[in-house]
């Protein structure tokens, strides 16, 4: 472990380290929602008319969700019925003039970067990662752009994708999750504000790790922002993604989409920190992330592969799945979740199997500790045309302490008899004996408990790449600290 | 979510009236309240068809039972003489004490309980109303929730007939006693509601064994509630062989209380029926008590089976497992629903959840659900589910060594579901279960 004890005793009895707000100047749509409120976000953004359109329609069928009353029901998750007019749709910093490089980015907004620890001053960048920096509803700067560029990578904001690259955003938008998916997917639709965009030009290996970091800081605001990433014939990209924000007493909503396309021979690597603020100690405030993201794995030989640590929220409600719909193609979801306090998480991943000698892998951990309620939630799918189609599941959960819940609930539907499928769960508190091992060899209980603990995460931190490695580790430690009952 | 389902519903509310009329000469107070009650529940509630929003039934409808105009049958019909060699047989006539109903009502000439210990009660549920009244109005519908699940609730509207059973403490069954439900009506479209409650007194000790069956292959509707609990240190095998008509519904819930140190053994047996749903709930009440349920479904042509299985550990040291297999083919459809739910604030929960297929036909399909929901951290729990088509390597492996290629098949056929018939404990059930199987997988598959 790089970090000693007594170092996570210190950072520990901060609490929740992202808490503090920028005192920035912003714009704000005004509250609520109505066919205006679009029609001002789409004009402010100057949106071609088609992407407007799209938004409209997804605006009236969200309406009729609302009317008969479809939100979501069947998570297993509780909270009170969120009140949709009493949101911000859109805040952004004002600008004080158009940028034109990131010397002229608010040096506010760019300290507010550096402590948080993700640079976008490209003198002291980390090695080898560009980043799309989002705050509230815009996205505020994006790095390496130029390096990029001269590999034919497009990778910018959603914005600046929709004035520079509307035939690529009108060919793939809502391809992979429509507008009509669900509830939180379709409201994403009608309001999203801003994102991310990457193209990946046929046989390029992106040389640099692409990052998008999402920041809330005002507040009433709902962030609501859509990535979309293509990977094009043979190319790779590997793409991070981190957020947080402020310490607030109220609860605020964030709905994203994801979509992910690859298409022959492409594969995409999609890695999540999520540290959304998770509320108090005693369950209020915090972050509702209900996201929707979802790749379509659309040419043969294609792969996507999701890896998720999940530490923040007050709920979380995701599910990244793969459609596997080019023969050959592989997906992967790899997922570390953790409820402690009062927070709640329902997530997991849907493999959907539809071309032939298609793959799917599944490693869920599930760590509930407090009083916290942690809910795998998944399906494979294997449609009758999926011959020799190939399914992994492994979903264990971990306990910490006897007032935490952790739940399991598998989806499997086999309708070709030459699919393969395996499934397996365990549930169970950390095991004494192990404890007892660690004890006897001179470790304290914490340390035992976190070496175990890392132990169990193990097989999805692999997966990340190694600057979110160690930080998974470092956040998996902090957050367990002071759990040993 | 349940759609109220209006097309068959008055059907039953006029049926209701003319069988409780009839029944209104041998039945108390208590228990026409009891059916009122139900009957209102489902009047409420209506079958359960909503395709929506429905988790319960999300892999069966149930909308050709709803639709379906199904008759009870107030009176007895039928003819014990003409009553063919059916399959019932199968499990021995002799080797057990056996009470028939026929068509839903008590058959005295098909009956023979006179060699049971005479401290034990085993009698038609009507008459264990007058017989034990008390006794029986504090147990009855007292354990299968009739609230919330339609069919229990029209079970419990229409009960009359059925199997009751007292097994006082320190007493042991040497025999099994089987209850056998046989649908002889030439009349298709009847509804039966058999119902079983079976309750043991503290260290008794016997077999239950609830066996369905048809002697014509007519279309009906068999809605099955059955009610067992144990009593202290208990033990009760239970066998539970579903051979009806391959055109009838069937949909049954087996309620089970475990008392403290209790263990309790299942085996369910799932042969005929074109719509199958097998409810089974076990509730560990006392410390200490275990269960180990297990099954087999054999389905085929356009066959839909559906498993529930729900064990609810609400005491400490409690043990659970469960197996359950199923061998697919034509465009069958197999479901298994398994749920483990461990209560706050327990200790030492052990619980162990295995669901397996086996595909042998493009068109069939498994559906596989296998939950846990637990609020406990003392809990050593684990499932396991598996589907697949019988593995090439295994088969070259045996023809490389001389076996033809059907032999073949027909071993790893019979070898998969030969786990499940290998956790019977008795030998002599163990041999029964085995030729049963082996029966159906030759009338299926012809092996």
């Amino acid at each position: 472990m790089a970090t000693t004890n007594e170092d996570l005793k210190t950072i520990a009895s901060q609490q929740y380290q992202y808490g503090w707000v920028t005192d920035v100047e912003s714009e704000e749509a005004p509250k609520g929602l109505t066919e205006d409120t679009i029609r001002w976000i789409s004009s402010k953004k100057n949106e071609p008319q088609f992407m407007l359109d799209w938004r409209l329609k997804a605006f009236r069928h969200w309406g009729k969700l609302v009317g008969k009353s479809e939100s979501p029901t069947w998570a297993n998750i509780s909270h009170p019925p969120i009140d949709y007019q009493n949101i911000i749709y859109y805040s952004a910093p004002k600008p004080k003039k158009k940028l034109d490089s990131l010397d002229e980015v608010d040096p506010e907004l760019l300290s507010a970067y550096e402590k948080l620890g993700i640079p976008l001053d490209e003198q002291k960048r980390l090695a080898g990662v560009a980043v799309d920096a989002i705050f509230d509803s815009v996205s505020i700067a994006t790095t390496f752009q130029e390096e990029l560029s001269k590999h034919g990578i497009i990778f910018c904001s959603f914005s600046d994708a929709l004035q520079n690259y509307p035939e690529l955003i009108k060919k793939y938008l809502g391809s992979v999750v429509p507008y009509t998916d669900n509830f939180y997917a379709c409201l994403n639709a009608a309001v999203f504000s801003d994102g991310s965009f990457c193209y990946v030009p046929k046989g390029v290996r992106c040389p640099l790790e692409l990052t998008t970091y999402f920041r809330i800081n005002s507040a009433n605001t709902g962030q609501f922002e859509r990535t979309l990433i293509i990977a094009d014939e043979g190319s790779y990209v590997s793409y991070l993604e981190g957020c947080s924000a402020p310490i607030r007493d109220e609860n605020q909503l964030h709905a994203a989409v994801v979509e992910l396309i690859t298409l022959d021979n492409a594969e995409i690597k999609y890695s999540t920190i999520q540290n959304w603020y998770p509320g108090d100690q005693n369950g209020k405030g915090g972050i509702y992330n209900f996201v929707t993201k979802r790749g379509k794995c659309q040419g043969k030989d294609s792969k996507i592969s999701w890896t998720q640590v999940e530490t923040g929220s007050a709920i979380t409600w995701k599910y990244p799945s793969v459609i596997l719909l080019g023969d050959n193609s592989i997906g992967e979801f790899y997922s570390v979740a953790l409820t402690k306090g009062y927070q709640q998480a329902d997530t997991g991943t849907k493999m959907i199997h539809i071309g032939k000698n298609t793959k799917s892998k599944i490693i869920s951990k599930g760590i509930s500790s407090g009083h916290g309620n942690n809910t795998y939630r998944g399906l494979v799918r294997i449609m009758p045309k999926a011959d020799d189609a190939h399914n992994f599941t492994q979903c264990d959960s971990l306990l910490i302490g006897s007032s935490c819940g952790a739940h399991t609930a598998p989806y499997v539907e086999v309708q070709n008899k030459s699919a393969h499928l395996e499934h397996e769960a365990f549930t169970s508190k950390v095991d004494e004996d192990k404890l007892f091992y660690c004890n006897q060899r001179g470790m304290s209980g914490e340390e035992a408990q976190s070496l175990i603990i890392n132990g169990f995460c193990k097989e999805v931190f692999r997966e990340l790449p190694f600057e979110f490695a160690v930080e998974a580790t470092r956040l998996m430690d902090l957050n367990l600290e002071g759990s040993v009952g | 979510m349940i759609q109220v389902e209006q097309t068959n519903i008055e059907n039953y509310l006029s049926a209701f009236k003319i069988f409780e009329q009839a029944e209104s000469s041998t039945s108390s107070n208590w228990m026409i309240n009891l059916r009122r009650n139900a009957i209102a529940q489902f009047e409420n509630s209506g079958f359960p068809t909503a395709r929506r929003g429905n988790e319960e039934w999300k892999y069966t409808d149930v909308s050709p039972i709803a639709k379906g105009s199904f008759k009870i049958l107030h009176n007895k019909s039928h003819n014990a003489n003409q009553l063919p060699d059916t399959k019932y047989q199968q499990l021995e006539g002799s080797a057990c004490h056996n009470l028939v109903f026929v068509d839903g009502f008590l058959d005295e000439n098909l009956t023979n309980i006179s060699s049971l210990p005479k401290e034990v009660l085993v009698c038609n549920l009507s008459d264990a109303v007058s017989i034990e009244p008390t006794f029986t109005q504090r147990h009855l519908a007292k354990y299968a929730d009739f609230l919330h699940h339609p069919f229990t609730a029209l079970n419990t509207a229409f009960m009359a007939q059925g199997a009751f059973i007292w097994v006082p403490p320190n007493i042991s069954i040497d025999k099994p006693l089987q209850v056998l439900f046989i649908s002889s009506s030439s009349n298709s479209n009847l509804i039966t509601n058999p119902r079983i409650l079976a309750l043991t007194g503290e260290n008794s000790k016997f077999t239950l064994i609830e066996n369905h069956s048809a002697v014509n292959e007519n279309s009906y509707l068999a809605n099955v509630v059955s009610e067992i609990v144990l009593g202290t240190n208990s033990n009760v095998q239970y066998y539970r062989i579903q051979q009806e008509s391959k055109k009838a519904f069937h949909i049954s819930t087996t309620h089970v209380e475990l008392g403290k140190g209790s263990r309790f053994f299942s085996m369910n047996l799932d042969l005929g029926g074109e719509i199958v749903r097998n409810n089974l709930n076990v509730v560990t009440e006392g410390e200490d008590s275990s269960c180990s349920v297990n099954g087999i479904y054999i389905t085929t042509a356009s066959q839909h089976i559906d498993n529930k299985v729900v064990i609810n550990h609400n005491s400490s040291y409690t043990t659970s497992r469960e197996l359950y297999k199923g061998i697919l083919s034509g465009k069958s459809k197999a479901i298994f629903h398994g749920s483990i739910v461990v209560r706050e604030g327990l200790r030492q929960i052990d619980a162990l959840q295995i669901d397996k297929n086996l595909l042998l036909s493009d068109q069939a399909q498994a559906n596989t659900k296998p939950a846990f929901w637990i609020y406990s951290d003392d809990v050593k729990c684990g499932h396991g589910a598996a589907s697949g088509q019988i593995d090439r390597n295994a088969i070259f492996y045996l023809t490389s060594r001389g076996i033809s290629e059907s032999d073949a098949r027909n071993l790893l056929v019979k070898g998969f579901v030969q786990e499940v018939i290998e956790s019977i404990p008795n030998k002599f059930y163990k041999d029964k279960m085995d030729n049963m199987v082996n029966a159906s997988l030759l009338d299926v598959l012809g092996i």
